[in-house]
């Protein structure tokens, strides 16, 4: 299955998909971030709030476009959710695999590892000793999760652990499925 | 032929209509109130059949199907003798429904469908003027919507 | 307490008392190269990063005025950042070709001339394609204008009538912008749909220089 997967992950990023190079989408984050900051005064947990929900913005639509090129349907177990977010989702989009890992014992949460991260390239997080410790640079990528699930019916909670831009050693996400909507589930798509 | 294309939302409202010049057309121009009752009604009929669907003919349905992993159980297609309705739904619940001539086969629309939806994705759900489950008005959509009707009526 | 002796033992050789934290250090970006292989993405994850940007904007900006000039603010701070990046793998890049080139960093003194690095260099960094034109203006010395036939962050967008006038493509000018004032050609630079037929997304950039700089070139 997790082979069959990733060479979809692979065909979609091969042939319906246009590309372009990061730099303009890395600038383009980071200037939205640093605007942010200000507006916020350097309240990073507004700041936080605040990319989580342009993210949460950007998953709603972004999941009807990744039904539409992988002509995927619901998936059976969370455990294949979280290889189509991996090899599928982030593939298509970012043209990154992150790994999958410290699954619980009862299946409901796993952490996606960000080895690469087109978001993060160039960036150095402000030098004031509070954003190492309080800022998630990244957590756009939360949001878009989130809300790509939730239009799926998996309501989930999504959340960085850790940065390498904070000093940690990786960067790791962490999903966990907090349930399933089942009454919201579209008629005849169960 | 191609003649009109509804899309719909989650909860059956009417996002989109859209009656097509097309040469004899049997589709006659509605009132618009009549055209959101069109839309809720079909929403309605999909979810009646979806419901009546036995369980275990589900599986041979899927087997048979042509179309994308979606609308497992729900109302596929309602023909006239002048005209066929065709519907399908995405994963996320969004309808789109197409009223064509009747040598329209599931097949050519699972291809109409494929292309109204990616242009769904691209010219409304990318556009920062539109907000998600109000009515559709992007003239880039209209403008690749009418490409669509064109190569279809040819 | 561990009963580790103080003081340097012969037999044992150095040793860390035990006690000393581990500073990992901080990877900085500046231990890495800038010209690293690029990294291709999907233009969708552009464009909907585009999208949110401009609606979140949209929401707080209290006119469109204000809202093009956030736009323009946030694509100017790119402007600063671009120029240093594609002039340092300009540069790069024509001494692995040419050899006999000297190492110094050239930097561009023309109005002309740097009008047209952005136009050929920049553009294709940004949007992979050059600009579609540059014009200089038939009414003022001081006017410019870079054409793009088909914006790439617009090619989903239709502004809607109650918007008419609306140009996201600020985000742009503001870019454009940035790259000039950071040269010290101080300007102002605005965006404009001036559809033809086949390109209805047709923009133009419109480039005001300040009167003293374009009197300092033609001195």
């Amino acid at each position: 299955m997790s082979k069959q997967i990733k060479q979809l992950g692979d065909d979609v990023w091969k042939t319906k998909v246009e590309k372009v190079n990061s730099e303009l989408f890395t600038l383009t984050y980071g200037s939205i971030v640093a605007q942010l900051c200000r507006d916020f005064n350097n309240n990073y947990e507004e700041v936080n709030a605040q990319t989580y929900k342009m993210g949460y913005n950007i998953g709603v639509r972004l999941i009807d476009e990744f039904l539409q090129k992988t002509q995927l349907s619901r998936c059976s177990s969370f455990r294949d959710t979280a290889e189509i977010v991996s090899k599928v989702g982030f593939k298509m989009f970012l043209n990154i695999v992150p790994n999958i890992t410290n699954w619980t014992s009862d299946m409901t949460t796993f952490s996606l590892i960000l080895t690469e991260n087109p978001l993060a390239d160039f960036v150095e997080l402000p030098d004031d000793g509070k954003a190492v410790k309080e800022l998630w640079y990244s957590n756009i990528l939360c949001g878009v999760l989130r809300g790509a699930l939730e239009m799926v019916q998996l309501d989930c909670e999504v959340g960085f652990i850790s940065d390498v831009l904070r000093g940690d050693e990786t960067t790791e996400l962490r999903v966990r499925l907090v349930q399933v909507l089942k009454d919201e589930i579209p008629a005849g798509e169960e | 032929m191609l003649y009109s294309i509804y899309i719909t939302s989650r909860s059956g409202s009417l996002l989109y209509q859209k009656d097509f010049k097309t040469v004899n057309s049997p589709i006659t121009k509605q009132r618009s109130n009549d055209y959101l009752v069109i839309a809720s009604t079909l929403h309605g009929v999909h979810a009646i059949a979806s419901k009546l669907t036995p369980p275990d003919a589900v599986h041979n349905y899927q087997k048979a199907k042509t179309l994308a992993n979606s609308n497992r159980t729900g109302l596929r297609e309602i023909s006239t003798s002048r005209f066929k309705i065709f519907m399908n739904q995405t994963v996320t619940g969004i309808k789109i429904i197409v009223f064509a001539s009747p040598d329209m086969d599931e097949a050519r629309f699972a291809a109409i469908y494929d292309k109204i939806y990616e242009h769904y994705c691209n010219y409304v759900l990318k556009n920062p003027f539109y907000q998600l489950d109000m009515p559709i008005r992007c003239q880039l959509f209209d403008t690749h919507l009418n490409s669509v009707v064109a190569g279809c009526n040819v | 307490m561990s009963k580790i002796a103080s003081g340097y033992d012969p037999a044992v050789g150095p040793r860390t008392t035990g006690t000393t934290t581990v500073i990992r250090p901080r990877s900085s970006i500046y231990d890495r190269n800038l010209h690293r292989a690029r990294h291709d993405i999907s233009v969708s994850s552009l464009s909907f990063l585009f999208m949110e940007m401009v609606s979140m904007n949209l929401n707080q900006a209290k006119s469109l005025i204000e809202l093009e000039r956030k736009l323009n603010n946030l694509g100017y701070s790119i402007g600063t950042k671009v120029l240093e990046l594609a002039s340092l793998r300009e540069n790069f890049n024509n001494n692995l070709t040419s050899s006999g080139k000297s190492n110094v960093s050239k930097r561009e003194i023309k109005v002309l001339d740097i009008l047209h690095f952005i136009t050929s260099v920049i553009w294709p960094s940004l949007f992979e394609k050059p600009a579609d034109n540059l014009e200089k203006s038939s009414e003022s010395n001081c006017q410019y204008m870079i054409i793009d036939n088909a914006p790439v962050l617009m090619k989903y967008i239709s502004v809607p009538k109650e918007y008419e006038g609306l140009n996201c493509e600020a985000f742009v000018a503001g870019i454009v912008e940035g790259i000039l004032d950071s040269t010290f050609f101080k300007c102002e630079v605005s965006a404009h749909t001036v559809p033809v037929e086949g390109h209805l997304g047709r923009t133009v950039y419109l480039i005001n220089f300040d009167e003293e700089l374009i009197a300092r070139e033609t001195q």
